[in-house]
């Protein structure tokens, strides 16, 4: 029914089925792959030996820049190790049981990809991801399903996303995926949830009680015995004698649990610092790059499944038509670029005179300890929030620009040196009580600075 | 003149002469008049004279605190506070003196106390935050938050106070003047005197029994009770008595046992704590009865062997416990005794002895006042209870007497303090069986 053909350049060799309507090429080591043996082929079936090489394999055919070569259909032999953590990247395991359905999906594979439109837009990166995403999933009629993976950074891994980019980005496929939904070309189910690092977004995380104080995790813990006759509340350890209990109190024996005593609570103690406490705090120790996490600063990530939508269906198969500037930025609505915040200070400085009151430049400075401690999602709605409250002290002409998260710079128009004091401590207080009102307490956590606009 | 001013049985009393005054109102001139308006008096004068030396003596003490500037433990116990703690942590920022701890223990709350405790102690606001799952009674509190405290002394506070400003730093320092000073009672007033008449009557009360009552004690070394609202104690006395027994009453067991370990009690005037006194005669009552059953229960039974000669037998513990059964227990028997003395003697003369006796008790009302006064720091606020002054004879004469009495019968014959909610029935239940 097929017949080997033995590649002339290449250790490779190619399986034809269906009187040679079908070419499939087998791969057994990586260095066998040849990206102009890809003209022509139908099909890749990977047979490595070991699992290691097949990922490398499927990621290299995946992340060709031929989106044609990059799509092709690729199953791996049965026979290779380990293979239930890397199946979910191939579009099936192939034997001699499964030979038959394979065919079948190599036709509709190849049918579908057939349909579609391979120009290039003038797309980004993320972009034209999405593009192939996209194409992928309608190729192979299959629906984004997260799979469990060990590898992956977040835990869970995507067919072709997964496999494009390496396994520290798995937080950027959740990213592009849900790009895709916000764009409507796919529609989403949630299946799991998880929580990540805040500093590199890593989801291996170890949860343990820590103490408070120095964050140690070498905790020791007693229950508390309370003597019922002669109020005696200490310890266990207090209690100890040979086997018995005893009081140090009272010299009684303690015999009957709810009779003669009672253990009301326990109680930590830190072995590294001493410090004694009831409520441990639990953190999260980010295995990848060893950062502690408190709980509230970890990020929350929604693993789903996605599903294409006919908008995404439209867009597989004739491209993806940008909207610009629809997605720019959105979250610095109140505030303009440094370059435009320059080039109006260089405008009022030229304008120097002609106004009787004066104008200022004033700058916030927020300490970066603060701000460190969060989730950059949550920078981003702090720094929204600070660019909100310092708009609200400035006038309709005035200029807001925000650096970065910690950085804000603003242009304020005819104002008295008296109203411009006014102003700087009403963002100083404000801001100040924005963060002891829902981040704690800091010393000096802000710092307004505003001064005269001169050309010197 | 004077005839037509004073009235009728007044003059009956001029009449009939000094002797017969005596014999009829022998029971106000031999307790009452001696030991509330000639001893006070006395020590009034005493403490003038010696103002100079004591003063020199409090800013030599108060010297040597501020330069060794110890950590002192603020202990805090209790069930249900949670709602007192935000303020008190306050209240206490406020304080002269800021090297301090602070170690509140939840007995047990059933209502938002551990989320208002754990809130507050992640804020920074409190030190150590125990939360006991299931209460143990005040004593077990107590008890806890002394085993887990760092300080040099220990204050113990009840959670619904609040403190003037310096406080911490008055209730600390008497412990700089003395080594064998082993505990430091706080001044109580009443906080909310202009809310009910009962809050007004308690606060004049407390003016003369803790204000005036306990500077003189202190003077002639007999003070028997620092108050568990505001008391401050040397931790190492403290675990050497092992702390807190149950009680009620447990305030007053304690110094007795602090006084038998040989050490002396300091009353501090100027340490000033205000309370929420009970502003119902009904809750009155019943924080009464149980305050006057631990008079039985402490004074008479458990304490007992105070008044026995033994190798420890100490005078001033003696007269300490002595003066409060006799001025609570033994003179309120005497009082049935003078009522009957008066009724079967004087039965034809009664209107006469009632109104003198009336006249007697609020005219001694007002010198006391006149003492209170003297003392006090607060004297605008004070002079605003004159008024009420006329109706303490009812208060204390017929009121607090019947209260009295009815606790002594319950706690003598059936011993009731063990049936109080107050403890959990697995301590009474103990320490009924042991006699404590
Ligand atoms: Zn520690
Ligand atoms: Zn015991
Ligand atoms: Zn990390």
């Amino acid at each position: 029914m097929f017949e080997l053909i033995q590649h002339p350049n290449s250790s490779s060799k190619t399986l034809t089925f269906d009187n040679e309507s079908l070419n499939v090429l087998v791969i057994n080591r990586v260095g066998e792959l040849d990206v102009d043996s890809l003209q022509n082929i139908d099909g890749i079936l990977v047979q490595t030996n070991t699992s290691q090489e097949a990922k490398e394999l499927i990621r290299i055919i995946r992340s060709n820049r031929n989106r044609l070569h990059a799509l092709v259909p690729v199953f791996i032999s049965s026979t290779v190790s380990k293979l239930h953590t890397i199946k979910y990247q191939f579009d099936g395991v192939f034997s001699d049981d499964t030979k038959p359905v394979i065919l079948q999906q190599l036709k509709s594979i190849k049918a579908k990809l057939r349909e579609m439109n391979y120009e290039i837009h003038q797309l980004d990166y993320t972009q034209s991801l999405i593009q192939s995403a996209l194409q992928f999933s309608y190729s192979r009629e299959q629906i984004f399903e997260p799979a469990r993976s060990r590898t992956s950074k977040i835990g869970y891994a995507y067919p072709f996303l997964s496999v494009v980019l390496k396994d520290e980005e798995a937080p950027r496929v959740i990213e592009i995926l849900n790009k895709s939904y916000e764009e409507g070309y796919t529609v989403k189910q949630t299946k799991d949830k998880t929580h990540t690092c805040r500093t590199c977004s890593g989801g291996y995380l170890n949860y343990r009680e820590c103490c408070p104080k120095c964050g140690s995790a070498d905790l020791k813990t007693e229950d508390l015995i309370h003597h019922f006759l002669c109020a005696h509340i200490a310890p266990e350890q207090d209690y100890k004698k040979e086997d018995a209990l005893e009081c140090p109190k009272c010299d009684k024996e303690l015999r009957h649990i709810g009779i003669d005593y009672d253990k009301p609570s326990s109680m930590h103690t830190c072995n590294d610092c001493s410090h004694q406490f009831q409520q441990a705090e639990v953190k999260a120790l980010c295995i990848d790059c060893g950062k502690d996490n408190e709980l509230s600063q970890l990020g929350n990530i929604e693993i789903a499944s996605y599903e294409l939508t006919p908008l995404g269906e439209q867009a597989a198969k004739y491209g993806i038509h940008i909207q610009t500037g629809a997605t720019e930025q959105p979250r610095k609505v109140n505030a303009v670029s440094e370059q435009i915040l320059e080039l109006f200070k260089k405008q009022e400085i030229s304008r120097e005179g002609l106004s009787e009151k004066l104008s200022w430049e004033g700058s916030v400075r927020i300490h970066p300890e603060i701000m460190s401690g969060f989730h950059v999602d949550q920078q981003e709605i702090i720094q929204k929030e600070m660019c909100a409250i310092i708009t609200n002290y400035l006038g309709k002409a005035d200029v807001l620009s925000s650096p970065s998260t910690i950085w804000y710079r603003f242009l304020v128009y005819d104002q008295t040196p008296e109203s411009i004091e006014k102003i700087g401590k009403l963002i100083q207080n404000n801001i100040s009580k924005l963060i002891s009102d829902g981040i704690g307490t800091f010393d000096n956590p802000v710092e307004v600075l505003i001064s005269k606009l001169t050309n010197g | 003149m004077f005839e037509q001013l004073a009235p009728e049985y007044v003059e009956y009393w001029f009449a009939v002469g000094f002797k017969k005054f005596l014999r009829v109102f022998w029971y106000f001139c031999l307790f009452e008049f001696t030991r509330y308006i000639i001893i006070d008096y006395i020590i009034v004068f005493f403490k003038w004279l010696t103002r100079k030396s004591d003063n020199e003596q409090f800013e030599q003490a108060r010297r040597a605190f501020f330069l060794e500037n110890p950590l002192v433990s603020i202990i805090i116990p209790g069930k249900n506070e949670g709602a007192h703690l935000f303020k008190l942590t306050k209240s206490l920022a406020e304080q002269t003196y800021q090297n301090f701890e602070l170690i509140i223990v939840d007995d047990g709350s059933d209502d938002e106390t551990p989320i208002i405790g754990k809130n507050l102690q992640r804020l920074g606001l409190i030190d150590m935050f125990i939360r006991n799952e299931i209460r143990g009674g005040k004593a077990s509190a107590a008890n806890l938050a002394l085993r887990y405290a760092k300080g040099k002394f220990i204050v113990h506070l009840d959670a619904d106070c609040s403190f003037d400003r310096d406080a911490i730093e008055k209730v600390v320092i008497p412990f700089y003047y003395d080594d064998k000073i082993g505990a430091v009672g706080g001044n109580v007033k009443v906080r909310n005197y202009n809310d009910s008449l009962c809050a007004s009557l308690q606060a004049i009360e407390y003016l003369k029994t803790v204000s005036v009552g306990r500077i003189i004690t202190s003077y002639l070394g007999i003070y028997k009770i620092v108050s568990g609202a505001f008391g401050a104690f040397r931790p190492e006395i403290l675990d050497k008595i092992g702390g807190w027994d149950i009680g009620p009453g447990l305030d007053g067991d304690i110094t007795v046992k602090i006084r038998k370990c040989g050490y002396k009690i300091h009353f501090e005037p100027e340490a000033i704590c205000l309370t929420n006194a009970p502003s119902k005669f009904k809750v009155l009552t019943k924080q009464r009865l149980r305050w006057d059953k631990s008079i039985i229960r402490f004074r008479v039974r458990k304490h007992r062997d105070v008044y026995m000669p033994h190798a420890n037998f100490n005078w001033s513990n003696f007269f300490a416990l002595f003066e409060n059964v006799f001025y609570n227990v033994i003179l309120d028997l005497m009082w049935i005794v003078y009522m009957i003395d008066i009724i079967f003697n004087y039965s034809s003369s009664l209107q006469f002895i009632i109104p003198m006796n009336f006249t007697l008790y609020v005219v001694m009302s007002y010198v006391q006042m006149g003492s209170i006064l003297l003392f006090t720091e607060r004297k605008k606020e004070e002079m605003k209870l004159i008024k009420f002054i006329p109706l303490m004879t009812i208060y204390t004469g017929i009121y607090l007497r019947l209260v009295r009495t009815t606790a002594y019968y319950q706690e003598f014959f059936f011993k009731r303090s063990y049936e109080d909610v107050w403890n959990p029935s697995k301590s009474s239940t103990m320490a009924k069986r042991y006699g404590l």
